[in-house]
Parts: C-alpha cells; structure tokens; sequence
C-alpha cells in the first residue's frame, strides 16, 4: 500500500426493530454527529486550512428506502453540499473498502462513510425477491431466507454439520450481545431453545434467524496517517483489503462452498501480510444473518478446513474466553439491518482495537477481522485487516 | 493522484428505446466484449469490475449480482457503485480511483440502463417524499429541467429561435454517432412547433429514456503504457454534490429556480468547472479546451452550460451560438457524440461522454470526428441537480 | 441447433414488485405537519448560523453542517400569505398514477408556484400549488394566500393547503 490509512472514529446507533418517531435522516445523523464530535473536524468546505471530510460515502439501495437515487435523500444528515459524495450499491463493508480505495487513490484524505438502513419501513423479503435474475430464480419467490435455508441444508448434508452446531452459534452470539449496549435483542437462550424455535424454512429456525426487522446506523471516519496521528492518539490501522463476486446462479455454485470468500480473504490476508489467521487475529467480526452462515464462513477465512466449521466451532476458539472470539457484539444475529451489518463489524472491529468495548472487550486486541456480504448465499464478500 | 491513470480501452452498444432481444445481463456484455476488443485484451486481462445502474428502474435489487456472468465479474474484485444521473460519471471515477490506488492493473467500468424493463414514470414518481407531495403537476424531472430553461431566458443568454437552432446542431451530431439513439432529421421549425411541456421546454428539448450499455476499460500508467498504442489520460477529476434542497424530490428539485444560488444544475456544473480549471491551468477554457462532452438532458441546459462552464461571460450564450463556435467545426466543439439529447440511458449516459471523448481524442471518431487535433477535452456527468463528476482527458501526459 | 422456433418473438417475463414503505416524518417535520393539521399554521427553523429560514424544517443545516438545535428560537412562523418568486405550469407531460406507473390520460394541472411565505427569507421556498390557471394573470412576484382545506379534512400533508390564490392587490 502507497499509503496507511486509519479509522479515527467510529459511532453507531442503538439497532431497534423499529425507531418509529424517528425519519431516516435522524436516524443516520446521530452516528454521524459523534464521529464529527469525536474529531473535532467538519467538512472540507467548512474550514480555513482545507483540513476536513473531503469526501462522504454512504451503502444504501433504492429498494430499501423505495425510491430512486436513494442516497440523496439524506444529503443534509452526511453534509453532502459541496462535497464529493457517493453511494455504494452493496453491504457497508464495501463502502469502507471504496473509502480505503479513495483514499490510496491519492484524490482524497479524509473520508465519511455512513451507512443507515430501516428495515422497519419497507418489505424486506420483496426487495430480496427482486435480487434473483428475474428469467430462472426470481419467479420461484426466493428471498434471502429461502435461498440460505437452501444452503444450509447443502452444506449440512455435505459435511454431515447438525443443527445443534447452528444452534451453539446462535447461543453463543445472542449471550454476547448482552454486553453489547447497541445491541438490538440479547438473548439467554439454550441449543435446546434454538431447535424448537418456529421454523422459518428448515433447516432454518427463528433462533437460527436474525430478528426480522432492524432499525439502525453507524459512521466512521477514515483519513491517512499524518492527519490520523494530528486527530486522535488510537488510529486504527486498515492494512488488508479484499472483496469478490461469486456466480449468481445458485446452481452454478456449490452451495457448500464459498469461493468469493476464500478469494476476498485471501487477498486482505495478502495484502496485511497474515499467513496463519488463529495466530495473527485476535478477534472477529462475521457477519452472518443465518447461524449455518458462521460455521462456513469461518471455513472461507481459514480458521479451519473445509467442512471443518461445525467442529471448529465445538473447539470453543470462538468464545468469549477462546483464542480469537468471533463476534463479541453478537454479531447481526442479535439485530443489523442490511446494508448497515458489514459496516457495524468494522465499527466493531475498530472499537475492540482502541479497547473501548467496555463489557465486551477482548482483552489486549491488537489485531482484528471484519467482515460483510452482499446478495443471498454470500454471493459477494469483503474482508477488511484492522490493526492497533 | 498517487498513479497516472488512462482509458485503454471503451465499448458501447447503440441507443435503443427498447432492446427486448437481449436481458440485462446480456445487454452489459455487448459492451464489455466491444471495450475488451477495443483494448486488445481478454476478460482475464482485468483485475476489477465496477458497475453502475439505478437500480429501482429495472427493479434489480444489487443489480451487480445478477451481472456477474455478463459483466466478467466471476471472481473478480469490484462492486457496484451508483448516485443519481451521474452514475456513469461516478462509476468512472471510481474506476480511476481503484487504479490509482496502486492495488490493480486493469479496471473494468460498466455503466448501463434498461428502462424498457420498468415503470420509468412510475420509478420518477418516487423519486418524491412522501410528505411533501403536491398532488401532480410538478413535472418531476422535467419541472427540474424547466429552472435552467427558464433562467436561460430570465438571463437572455438566449431566445427560443436560438435554441432551436442549437437543437438542429445537437440532432446533426447525434445523427453522425453510430451509438446514439435518437437520429433526428430536424430543422429549427420542427423545434419552434413541438410541442410545450413546460414552457419554455418543448418536447423536442429533452432527452429520450434509452437502452444502452458503455463499458471503459482504465489502467494505471505503467499497464496503460505497456498495454496500449493510445491510452488517453484521465488528467484530473472532480466531484460535487450541489443539493440544498431540503427533503429532496421532485417537485422540490425545482426550488432551484427561484434560490439566491440559481438552479442546482448548473451551480454544480459551474463549481466543478472553476475547481477543474484552477488545478490544471486552464484560464480561457474556449481556447484552451479542445472538445466537450457534457451531460446536458435538454438543449437549454447546453446553452446555460456554455456560461456555467466560462466559454462565454454571463448572458452571452447567445454569442456562441450565433458564431456557430460549439459547432464540431467550431473552437469549442460540445457534444458532437449528440449527446444527452439524442441517448440518455441513466446508468450509462455519463460513461458514454467519457467514452466519446476518448475516441475524439484518439481521431477515431469517423463521420462524427472533428477536424482538428484533439488534445484535452473536458466531460462531465450530472444526477438530480445533486451531484456533478467531472473529468479532464489528454492525448499526452 | 435446430430448435423449431419462431425467430421474430421475444419473450419477456413479467416481473411485478408489490411492496409498501412506511416512513415517519421525522423530529421537525412531525412537528411541522401536526401544526399544519391541527391549527393550519405554517412553521420552519431558521439555522443561527447562516439565518437560512428553512421549509420544511430540517435537523441540520446543508450550508453550514451542523445541528439545528430544537429551540424556540430556531422555529419561526411562517404567515399565511407569500409571494410567488418564480411559477411553472406544466402544459405537456403527463403525471404518473402511482399505483400503475402509467400516465393517464387527459391530465391538466394547475401552475405551480415557488412560493416564498412571509416570515420566510430568500431561502424559504416552498412548491405548491396555484389555484389561478391562467398564467396569463401570473407573474413573478405575485402575492398569494394559503387556502387551507377545513380541519376535518386535513390529514398533516402539503395536500391540507388546497391552494394558493392570488391576493388582489388594492389600486
């Protein structure tokens, strides 16, 4: 890389099923106005010297807010007037990976990214429809659900992974949340509860499940090194990068796989110089909206062979308490809404490192994973390498 | 910017009000096939795919992922990225972006727009809040359009004979384009009887919805040198949001007409002019600028552009056009492609400016080339009277 | 190949999004539409900054990006009468039904008029309606008064000013 570049502040929002009283642009604001408050700076047109937010990125899409040119909506919450801003069409872990690009590029130095989605105005499972090709799978009713309850099922018959594995990273993660104060629904909850829990699309269960709407946002703030060490004494160094697309078909894939994950982590690792990630990474954010999705995800990352992700999970390196526990927020499982999860892993990532998750905290964190996806089944993944 | 950046390559597909033969998919890949010929290169030659749509007028929730197979993409770093009208423009510039960061060697830019595939009216009608609706009769994008005509004639940078005649210019051009959708055979009097939509916009003023794809292939110095005999520089970029409008939409976007600022459209135009020519020298942009490429959607946003731009002083658009001096034989040739007037396809249209000016750079424009030396020329893309992205290409470094 | 088709037909596969969105008007606005409901009383936020008087009211200023702080003193009532700055009337295109996405025929409309209510400043300006519809009698600068529609009737949406109407001017 031609240039380091550090997050210097990072907010996010309490995620609610539904923040009723509050519009959108509320809702994206409150993250935004800390991370302008915990850095003192403001925009580039704002000051004397030029020394502000030279550019603001944000992660929506039409179908969530159901209208066109959906970022510009909210242009006076991200102080897009006179300013470069720009939106990017996929999981906010993608636009932190543009804001990274942006920055390396040599055009800007410091760089907004907010990203809001509520979950609670729009119907969800019809944007999902609207993602298959609409000639071969859209006509089926698919939705994310349905489509991942079709690669749950794959991958479990596969590599013979039960339901009780699922059911450990529900647990697992609905405890953490407890610690977590922005966390959506923490839950005390056994594998027993998991498995009788209604289901959704087997092997699909509502425990196994998100909770079906969230409401939130987050922001963060991304410059180069000089300006990061001028702004805060805990830069948060992004020194991996990585994203790939998968084939859309669901049948020219094997479900059990994840080819684009494999592909984007092997070029974040490459690029943050990781060779052994259980050594190398002291904490990690997943996102996953679907149990099943930890267990191969941790697969694509190279935290354990293929088909391994049911036992590596019986391992216990995943807890709290393990070598490199995976997502001490509790993850989306305990509440993200679209759009908003990847990026609420970076922000998550990038406060485990400053060491001020407080109840979650893992201790002496220097290196941290974070992780989002975009499209059903993980057709598309980004992988982004934090470090103190 | 850390790295030099150029177009090595650019495809189109020919504008089209419908192209019912071919699915999204397939429309994109006529284009990246025509760029990757362009360029002499394979599709494993690229590193990075980014794409830009707008989504909700094809109904394709992240489009991007259906694409895949027709844009490349399979295995491939990229995502998509997508504002508002501007979206070829932007996609372009993320494009250089990802080049110049230094990360990839070849970067694949697809732009594209299938209206015929969804309710534009019905998608435009969105594009409005939900509180401040006024029950019908804004216009929406075209009550928007009806702010820059309306100061045109307020400013008397220009009358409506004039821009009739403009619109003849801008039919002429479009009909010398093999990729242009609309090939107009018009004289002045067929635009003076079309009819009113607003006044002073006529029909015959505003841009068609278009089916197109366009497909720019960019590449960091050292592969752009060591993969093409013609790389044309991407100089400079620049990129402004210029919205003020509060809870934006349509009819609210017409609330520019009467601000202090003027109508956004042409006040971000104008910001990304002054910053562009402050940072690369350009003092007397009619001389010194060879060609331009604009994303202009009605022949009255070009007549106020020429202002906004400083070809001319304020009020005298009227000048130029009586000297014929943005003709493709003039001193400062705009949109000789036809531009936005004849093929608007949203998610492309910005790419296609980009695109044009690129093969005038290179001499390769056939019929429609102009007929000097083409070293710099400038080209912009716009959204919604929000966002501006602008780029400056030359022949040399 | 030798698949027996018939080359001119292209098919396409019909593709329907039916989906409803719901938002909330937000902090301001709420507050803004149940003044308009309840006492048809026009209200907008002045930023202290840049003394932008603002319609609709919005939490944080474009210009100067930063909070608009939910004081007294920051809200302004705007009058019941205004003046036309700039009016439009769209003559030629056709609004869209959308609940089909298509246009209807036979459509008219009356002008739209970019209103600045008094109380406001050059930054105030609001899109409505105008309730004369021969444009001839229109001109910049025009001054109208808000027509509201009565209190049963009105729901805290732009719709509860019917119109505007052009206030005659005494000779």
């Amino acid at each position: 890389m031609n240039r380091k570049v550090a997050i210097v502040a990072v907010a996010q929002t309490k995620y609610e099923a539904n923040k009723s009283s509050l519009w959108q642009g509320d809702v994206a604001y409150e993250p935004i106005e800390k991370v302008l408050q915990q850095t003192g700076l403001t925009y580039q047109d704002r000051t004397k010297n030029g020394f502000g937010i030279d550019r603001i990125l944000t992660a929506g899409e039409d179908h969530l807010v159901g209208r066109t040119c959906n970022s510009f909506w909210i242009h006076h919450y991200l102080g897009a007037y006179r300013m470069s801003q720009d939106n990017i069409s996929g999981d906010g872990a993608f636009a932190v990976y543009h804001g990274v690009i942006d920055i390396l590029s040599g055009h800007y130095d410091t760089v907004l990214i907010a990203t809001i989605t509520k979950e609670s105005e729009t119907s969800r499972a019809a944007a999902e429809n609207c993602y298959f090709d609409h000639i071969f799978l859209q006509p089926f009713g698919l939705d994310y659900l349905s489509a991942s309850a079709l690669q749950a099922r794959r991958y479990m018959s596969k590599y013979g992974i039960s339901r009780e594995q699922c059911a450990q990273v529900a647990v697992r993660n609905r405890a953490n949340a407890k610690n977590n104060p922005y966390a959506q629904e923490p839950l005390d909850i056994t594998v027993q509860d998991v498995l009788k829990s209604e289901m959704l699309a087997s092997p699909i269960s509502a425990l196994d499940s998100k909770p079906p709407v969230s409401d939130g946002a987050c922001a963060l703030i991304l410059t180069t090194e000089e300006k990061a060490k001028k702004i805060t004494d805990k830069p948060i160094w992004i020194d991996g990068i990585g994203n790939c697309r998968d084939s859309h078909y669901l049948g020219d894939r094997d479900l059990s796989d994840c080819d684009s994950l494999v592909m984007a982590t092997k070029r974040a690792y490459s690029m943050a110089g990781i060779t052994d990630p259980l050594k190398e990474i002291d904490v990690a954010e997943v996102s996953e909206e679907y149990t099943y999705q930890e267990l191969l995800w941790s697969e694509g990352l190279g935290f354990c062979g293929k088909g391994e992700g049911g036992k590596f999970m019986e391992k216990g390196i995943s807890r709290m308490s393990g070598k490199m526990p995976i997502n001490p927020s509790g993850g989306i499982l305990a509440g993200n809404p679209i759009g908003v999860a990847g990026m609420a892993r970076v922000v998550e990532a990038a406060t485990q490192l400053r060491g001020e998750a407080g109840a979650r905290q893992v201790e002496g964190a220097k290196s941290a994973l974070a992780h989002g996806y975009t499209g059903a089944c993980g057709q598309s993944h980004c992988v982004l390498i934090l470090r103190k | 910017m850390a790295e030099k950046v150029a177009v090595i390559g650019v495809g189109q597909t020919p504008g089209k009000r419908s192209r019912k033969d071919v699915s999204e998919v397939e429309l994109v890949n006529e284009a990246v096939r025509a760029a990757l010929e362009d360029a002499e290169l394979t599709i494993n030659d690229i590193d990075v795919v980014i794409q830009g749509n707008m989504e909700f007028f094809e109904g394709t929730f992240y489009t991007d992922q259906w694409l895949v197979e027709g844009l490349g993409a399979y295995g491939k770093s990229g995502l998509k990225v997508n504002a508002a009208g501007d979206t070829g423009g932007t996609i372009f510039a993320s494009g250089v972006s990802h080049a110049a960061s230094g990360l990839f060697k070849t970067v694949l830019v697809v732009g594209f727009e299938k209206q015929d595939e969804g309710a534009y009216g019905g998608i435009g009608m969105r594009s409005e809040d939900s509180f401040f609706d006024i029950a019908g009769g804004s216009g929406r994008a075209i009550g928007a359009m009806w702010g820059t005509a309306v100061s045109v004639i307020d400013r008397k940078s220009a009358t409506e004979e004039l821009a009739a005649k403009v619109r003849v210019k801008e039919a002429k051009c479009g009909s010398r384009n093999p990729y242009s959708h609309l090939k107009l055979q018009l004289t002045e009097q067929d635009v003076l009887n079309s009819d009113i939509v607003i006044w002073p916009l006529r029909f015959l003023h505003i841009c068609p919805t278009s089916v197109s794809s366009c497909a720019v292939i960019v590449a960091p110095e050292k592969e752009a040198k060591r993969l093409c005999r013609k790389p044309v520089w991407v100089k400079d970029y620049y990129c402004i949001h210029s919205g003020l409008q509060p809870r934006v939409g349509e009819p609210w976007l017409n609330l520019g007409a009467a601000y202090p600022t003027g109508p956004q459209f042409r006040w971000g135009v104008e910001q990304a002019a002054i910053a562009l020519y402050k940072r690369n020298g350009i003092v007397n942009p009619r001389k010194q600028l060879d060609l331009i490429e604009s994303y202009s959607p009605s022949t009255w946003h070009e007549i106020d552009y020429y202002e906004a731009l400083k070809l001319c002083e304020p009020g005298e658009a009227w000048k130029l056009i009586e000297e014929e001096a943005t003709w493709p034989d003039g001193d400062i040739p705009y949109d000789v492609s036809g531009g936005v007037v004849s093929t608007n396809a949203i998610g492309a249209t910005g790419l296609h400016r980009v695109a044009e000016t690129v093969i005038q750079i290179r001499g390769e424009g056939g019929e429609r080339q102009v007929p000097k030396d083409v070293n710099l020329g400038l080209t912009f893309a716009q959204g919604a009277d929000q966002f501006c992205t602008a780029a400056i290409l030359c022949k040399t470094l | 190949m030798n698949v027996n088709s018939n080359q001119e037909d292209l098919l396409t596969v019909p593709h329907r999004l039916t989906a409803s969105w719901r938002e909330p008007a937000g902090v301001f606005v709420n507050r803004m539409l149940l003044a308009m409901r309840d006492k048809a009383e026009l209200w907008a936020v002045k930023c202290p900054i840049c003394e932008r008087i603002l319609f609709p009211p919005e939490i944080v200023c474009a210009m100067c990006k930063v909070r608009i702080e939910d004081k007294d003193e920051n809200w302004v009532r705007l009058g019941n009468e205004g003046t036309v700055l700039k009016f439009y009337h769209v003559t030629g295109s056709r609004e869209v039904d959308p609940s089909t996405g298509w246009h209807p025929k036979g459509q008219t409309f009356n002008p739209i008029g970019l209103i600045m209510p008094d109380g406001g400043n050059k930054w105030t300006v609001m899109a409505h309606v105008l309730e004369e519809t021969d444009t001839s009698k229109l001109y910049d600068g025009i001054r109208v008064k808000a027509v509201w529609k009565k209190r049963e009737e009105r729901q805290g949406l732009m719709s509860d000013i019917k119109f505007w109407s052009i206030v005659e001017v005494e000779k």
